[in-house]
């Protein structure tokens, strides 16, 4: 069976900055009535047993790790952004999941 | 006034933190249109986060103190504070000051960007609730007197946005994020690491040493995650305190269990903090749109580069070595650990993302960290007492807000005035 999908929102602390992202995308998610994504948010120091898990997306709420086995977006806007860049990064980050996805 | 001081600290503790928290965060989310159901829901979440971390902090203050007295005991140390960590945070959102810093502090922000006094806006409304910690020990400290602690609370904010402007460059440089600074007095960190970096520069042998980050966090494995850590660090203190082998394991799942989840109740804490947030960053940015001006983010954000959690995993053992062997120090540091990985995303841009560099300086730094939370002890347990959030008769403190060199000072100096 393949992996479902999945989105890892990071951040330093996997507290507040990380949780932001991913209230923002279940947010959209819900608005555009897609309901088989999870999002979760870590600590990066946690993040190690996803290190290359398929049809996962991380959004970076710090620098991209290069070293990390799976597509990437730096997700920064979530915080600092206005609400339209928002909403283009969560678009961006869906069409991301629909490119990678291997059923 | 001394009367309605009473009655109103009386009909405070009546509610309880968690009804407080809520109505606070609900009021703040319609003040500033962040809309009805979103507001409540935040202002839920954040009770039931305060309400976790009170379960949390109890029930490792319960296991740790007896652990860590016998182990005093047996090797004669005077390691008898108990380290909250990241449940300091529960004063913020308890005592009756909080929503004024918040207001106070945007405020000010707003008041010195047009005086041109700061680059920063304050727009890190969770990272807001340092200012307001540093508010409930004056709060506590003068006897309950809120006008000194709002006052105290939103002094140490607005001198972090001025540190973040110093820091700001080398911090957006590093990372790759133009437009940021970081507001958190955790900056401070990086402001004198800079001097530092320079010093190290000019000492032959030194100035070349380096570690390389990748190596370093393969090397740990899953002994740089929390969890994992905290079981190992709740076994040894175990053996030190002379535990049966039965005790000895238990104690680690419990210090595990404080490591896993005091941050997600500081999380499910934040979820209350987060329409509010927004809705004012939008709000702040709307307002100052056009200006040069810094976006202030979360300290969290820094933490990306490799170097940043290969040094924090070289720091966790020797932190606590060096807690053991300072002479004076009355501070194991436990939950504080998860601070760490802050201390070295806040130095790494000034030291260039050199390990060795992270690691020397924050072992330096970390001295005088502990000798202020030792010092800061009996006001951090007298602040938690007083709200209720941890009991009173066992000494705690934090390095985080415990530790906080500019938050020491201030409470000091206000201790002096009231």
């Amino acid at each position: 069976m393949a992996e479902s999908k999945l989105i890892l929102c990071v951040c330093g602390g996997g507290i507040n900055t990380s949780l932001n992202a991913k209230n923002k995308i279940k947010e959209y998610l819900e608005s555009e009535n897609v309901q088989d994504i999870e999002v979760i948010h870590a600590m990066i120091g946690d993040i190690n047993p996803y290190n290359g898990r398929k049809n996962m997306v991380v959004v970076w709420m710090t620098q991209i790790d290069p070293n990390f086995n799976a597509p990437g977006i730096q997700g920064m806007s979530f915080v600092i952004g206005s609400k339209k860049t928002k909403l283009q990064l969560c678009a961006q980050i869906l069409d991301k999941m629909n490119e990678i996805y291997e059923g | 006034m001394e009367n309605i001081v009473a009655q109103v600290s009386g009909v405070l503790s009546n509610l309880g933190s968690s009804v407080l928290v809520m109505a606070v965060l609900f009021i703040l989310g319609l003040v500033f249109r962040a809309g009805f159901s979103k507001s409540l829901r935040g202002g839920i979440y954040a009770g039931i986060g305060l309400a976790g971390l009170n379960v949390i902090v109890n029930a490792a203050i319960a296991q740790l103190t007896p652990a860590i007295q016998a182990f005093s005991d047996r090797f004669d140390t005077n390691l008898n504070v108990a380290d909250l960590g990241w449940g300091s945070s529960g004063i913020a959102f308890a005592w009756p000051g909080l929503a004024l810093v918040i207001l106070g502090i945007l405020a000010v922000n707003a008041l010195m960007i047009v005086l041109k006094l700061t680059k920063t806006m304050w727009t890190d409304i969770w990272s807001i609730w340092h200012g307001n910690v540093v508010g409930g020990f004056v709060w506590a400290a003068t006897g309950g007197n809120i006008t000194l602690g709002v006052l105290a609370g939103v002094l140490f904010l607005a001198v972090g946005s001025i540190i973040a402007d110093w820091t700001a460059k080398d911090y957006q440089e590093f990372n790759g994020m133009p437009g940021i600074a970081v507001p958190c007095t955790v900056n401070l960190i990086g402001l004198v690491a800079k001097p530092f970096n320079a010093l190290i520069e000019k000492i032959p042998g030194l100035r070349d040493i380096d570690a390389s980050p990748e190596n370093t966090r393969k090397r740990m494995g899953v002994f740089g995650e929390l969890g994992v850590m905290g079981v190992v660090i709740g076994i040894l203190i175990g053996i030190m305190a002379g535990y049966q082998y039965g005790a000895v394991l238990n104690l680690g799942f419990q210090i595990g269990v404080l490591m896993v989840f005091l941050p997600k109740t500081v999380s499910v804490l934040c979820e209350g903090v987060i329409p509010v947030a927004n809705a004012i960053t939008e709000f702040v940015q709307e307002k100052f749109e056009g200006r040069e001006l810094y976006v202030g983010v979360d300290c969290a954000a820094l933490l990306g580069h490799p170097s940043v959690m290969a040094a924090a995993v070289i720091l966790y053992p020797l932190i606590i070595i060096l807690a053991m062997v300072l002479p004076g120090n009355a501070l194991l540091p436990i939950a504080s650990l998860a601070l760490i990985p802050y201390w070295c995303g806040a130095c790494a841009a000034q030291l260039k993302g050199n390990v060795f560099r992270i690691v020397l300086f924050l072992l330096v730094w970390s001295i005088p960290v502990f000798y202020i939370a030792s010092a800061m002890a009996p006001i951090h347990t007298e602040t938690m007492g007083m709200l209720g959030l941890a009991d009173a008769s066992i000494q705690n403190s934090s390095l985080d807000m415990g530790g906080d060199p500019l938050g020491g000072l201030i409470v000091w100096l206000f201790n002096l005035i009231g």
